[in-house]
């Protein structure tokens, strides 16, 4: 019978950018777990809650909420996601979809599964498991694509835990407390849920680095 | 153990090109999401000569671990005596003639697929 490794990305439930200047760039989005987020499909929303009541750029298919009220922004109007950093569009961009920020707007984004948040891998597809760095370990499989490199999966945790973590796995993969699909790790949500053959290790982090993009 | 094998087929008459496909359980090479209603499965190219086969299958949004666990079970489902062939999703709602006693209706959450071969 295959042990098939479940993985996704530590991701939080939301985060809020407030503002310091009247820029359609928001803050750095944290709690990420080491890997950024360069995709919008990772975005599930976007509510701005207004510093004030004056603001007249937003586009025409918003009702301006008030000082202080929530609106929800339509996630069309992303410009850009790269190196966990967003960028919305202005008026003049998205004349209806678009909002010019002001400074002290509060914007909170929403996460969902996006474009290589999560992934699965037949145990067998594992090639090795090495130490490659202090409080990192990587795991490399069998590409997805087969395109001649290898698919990589780095685990953050504390300092001297290599022998734990790869211990774990294998007992993960050998072990009969589990059938079909293993939960690894799953950061999503804020939360930390791990396979109880890692817990205790400190895994903060999880980096995922597919041959080539999906 | 026997092999298991796994089919997918899209809704349609299954008789062109892309239609349905099958592979065998030890062929699977792992699924990734792509997006919050999209998951992608791939396999060992069946022609063995560029890159891996895949099947892209939309799902209820965030659903994918749901998705991941239950085609866990139906790839580990082979047993000896029985010819082990699966249905992982089959969108036409009719089920292969010789179907197995394992087989089962398929992964209900996929609504929709798109079948790649290199």
């Amino acid at each position: 019978m295959e042990t098939y490794l479940y993985f996704r990305k530590f991701r939080p439930a939301s985060f809020v950018s407030t503002q310091g200047s009247a820029t359609q760039t928001l803050n750095t989005i944290t709690g990420l777990g080491g890997d950024d987020i360069d995709s919008a499909t990772e975005i599930a929303g976007l509510v701005v809650t207004p510093a004030d009541a004056a603001n007249s750029d937003i586009g025409t298919n918003y009702s301006h909420p008030g000082a202080g009220a929530d609106l929800t922004l339509a996630t069309s109007a992303i410009n850009s996601m790269s190196n966990s950093v967003l960028v919305f569009d202005n008026i003049s961009q998205a004349s209806g979809n678009g909002y010019n920020f002001e400074v002290n707007d509060k914007i909170t984004i929403t996460f969902q599964q996006g474009l290589e948040t999560s992934f699965m891998y037949p145990a067998s597809a594992l090639m090795g498991i090495e130490a490659t760095a202090t409080g990192q370990t990587t795991l490399r499989f069998r590409s997805l694509k087969n395109n001649n490199q290898d698919d990589v999966v780095v685990i953050n945790h504390d300092n001297g835990k290599y022998e734990d973590v790869v211990n774990g796995i294998n007992a993960i993969i050998h072990g009969k407390n589990h059938e079909g699909v293993v939960t690894v790790i799953d950061g999503s949500d804020g939360k930390t849920v791990l396979s109880r053959e890692l817990e205790g290790l400190g895994i903060d982090g999880l980096i995922y680095t597919p041959e080539s993009g999906y | 153990m026997a092999e298991n094998y796994l089919f997918f087929a899209i809704d349609g008459n299954n008789d062109a090109d892309k239609d349905a496909i099958m592979f065998p359980a030890s062929g699977f090479k792992g699924a990734v999401s792509t997006n919050s209603t999209t998951l992608e499965f791939f396999f060992v190219d069946t022609e063995t000569i560029a890159e891996n086969d895949d099947v892209s299958c939309t799902i209820s949004a965030n659903n994918h671990k749901t998705v991941c666990g239950e085609f866990a079970s139906l790839a580990n489902g082979n047993r000896n005596n029985t010819n082990n062939f699966t249905v992982i999703r089959d969108l036409n709602g009719d089920l292969p003639s010789n179907e197995g006693a394992i087989s089962a209706a398929g992964i209900s959450d996929i609504s929709a697929m798109t079948i790649t071969t290199s």
